[in-house]
């Protein structure tokens, strides 16, 4: 039972991932990313980690994926022409890159043909636990990493306000 | 067996819902109308709570069509989007320490924040699929809006995380010996500033500004599927009033009466103040909304957080 729904998501995953190089409006795009990043943040709740599920969806659905539509909105050029699909020539070599990657992925579960899924849960104290004990150090690069980020926007946006 | 009674109780709870909503919509027309001095809907049935009925007959009955000009398969999942996501959120808000679908699931508030951000993929898919440039512009409002007070209401509740060590509501409501409007009181404001313009209620209604933006992002839609838009609105309005009811007022505690009472009393009382913005204030300007935003709500909310982990360390500390 579970297997089929894991696999499921799996082709949802892989068949907006196949769409997003395929279709020619940039919103339709984003919208085939956003559902693939979705049904991964399933597969991750039925693997067992539901904190980094709901982080997915917050974070990549939620922010990042909200940068890209924002910026295809204001780009959209005309209000009334709709276009077919077409495939595009920036398309071959990511379908070579995904018949290879089926390959590999193919041979991989061939030697190990035990697809017997073992879920351990994992809620969202443990991964607390985890970045502020043993990943201290980690945790705080990247807090000075976002740091430097904002003090560089900071910058940028004084460097605008003295030109104007 | 067990699998057709869930489904029943999810079909009783959704039905529920809407009927909340609906019913919410009449009541904000006649306590609207109190306070401006009129009467408001008064005519259909005892205290004209019949027109909650009429709209939605009204709306049901409207033709359904899909301009030619929209974007068909955006325009249609928009406000189903909308709505669902309201909906699904209900699903970790508990009535009481024992009645609720997944009250205890220990990611329960960070579930609210990811449907959170769908909702917000539903209003603006909507706009830009409608092909008109008031919608789009009401979209792209609403996109900067949400995000940017998406992030202060985040901060607010991680104060209310830290004070109960837990993420689900069930902990944080079991948590809360002395309600955390006391110990929260700037986390308390801040997510009732956040909350309403996360729902885009007036005065923050910007997404929709009838005076500027003929209805926003929900100009080309109409009958049920703008059903659908103010359902989502309205259910997300009940969602925001259930959790500050849940977060900051105590929940379901409350001497005398049953907890379930207490917490819907509660939250009436969050609805009402939402109409009562709604009454008195007036809608600023966008740059002003953001300013506040980024300039005010969310310094306030860093601090918030600090402030209480500092306080949280000394207490465990004395």
């Amino acid at each position: 039972m579970m297997i089929f729904l894991i696999l499921l998501l799996l082709l949802i995953i892989l068949t907006t991932g196949a769409a997003l190089l395929v279709v020619r409006d940039p919103m339709h795009g984003a919208v085939n990313l956003g559902v693939s990043l979705l049904a991964l943040s399933i597969l991750f709740l039925v693997l067992g980690a539901p904190f980094v599920a709901a982080l997915e969806v917050m974070l990549y659905v939620g922010a990042i994926l909200v940068l890209f539509l924002f910026a295809i909105m204001l780009l959209r050029t005309s209000l009334t022409t709709r276009e077919e699909p077409r495939w595009r020539r920036g398309f071959w070599w990511p379908a070579v890159l995904m018949v290879l990657l089926t390959a590999v992925l193919i041979l991989l579960f061939s030697r190990r043909p035990d697809l017997l899924v073992v879920i351990q849960e994992i809620g969202p104290g443990t991964v607390g636990r985890a970045l502020f004990g043993p990943y201290l150090w980690l945790t705080e690069a990247v807090a000075l990493l976002l740091f430097a980020v904002i003090a560089a926007v900071l910058a940028i946006h004084r460097r605008d306000d003295h030109d104007a | 067996m067990r699998l057709f009674l869930m489904a029943l109780g999810m079909l009783f709870t959704t039905l529920v819902l809407l009927g909340v909503a609906g019913f919410l919509v009449f009541a904000e027309r006649r306590v609207l109308g109190f306070l401006q001095n009129r009467l408001g809907p008064n005519r259909l049935g005892p205290l004209g709570i019949g027109q909650a009925l009429a709209d939605a007959l009204k709306l049901m009955s409207k033709e359904n069509f899909v301009p030619d000009f929209a974007d068909p398969v955006l325009y249609r999942a928009a406000p189903v989007l909308v709505a669902f996501s309201a909906l699904a959120s209900f699903a970790v808000v508990p009535l009481d320490h024992h009645f609720s679908w997944a009250g205890n699931w220990n990611i329960g508030l960070l579930f609210i924040l990811a449907m959170s951000s769908l909702n917000a993929y539903g209003v603006f898919l909507g706009g830009w699929a409608s092909g008109n440039k008031f919608s789009l512009l009401g979209a792209v409002r609403a996109v900067a809006q949400l995000v940017s007070y998406e992030l202060p209401m985040g901060l607010a509740l991680l104060g209310v995380v830290l004070l109960s060590g837990s993420l689900s509501l069930n902990g944080i409501v079991a948590a809360q010996n002395l309600p955390y409007i006391v110990l929260q009181p700037l986390g308390f404001v801040i997510f009732l500033i956040a909350g309403v313009a996360e729902t885009h209620r007036l005065p923050f209604d910007l997404p929709e500004a009838e005076s500027e933006l003929v209805a926003g992002f929900n100009t080309e839609y109409g009958g049920m599927r703008f059903g659908y838009f103010f359902l989502g609105e309205y259910l997300g309005l009940t969602l925001i009033a259930v959790l500050t009811a849940l977060l900051y007022l105590g929940g379901w505690h409350g001497p005398w009466l049953p907890g379930w009472i207490w917490l819907l009393i509660k939250t009436a009382a969050v609805i009402f103040v939402f109409f009562w913005l709604r009454a008195t204030l007036p809608r600023p300007r966008y740059d002003q909304l953001m300013a506040l935003g980024w300039k005010v709500l969310l310094p306030l909310a860093l601090f918030n957080v600090l402030a209480t982990a500092l306080a949280a360390a000394l207490w465990r500390l004395a």
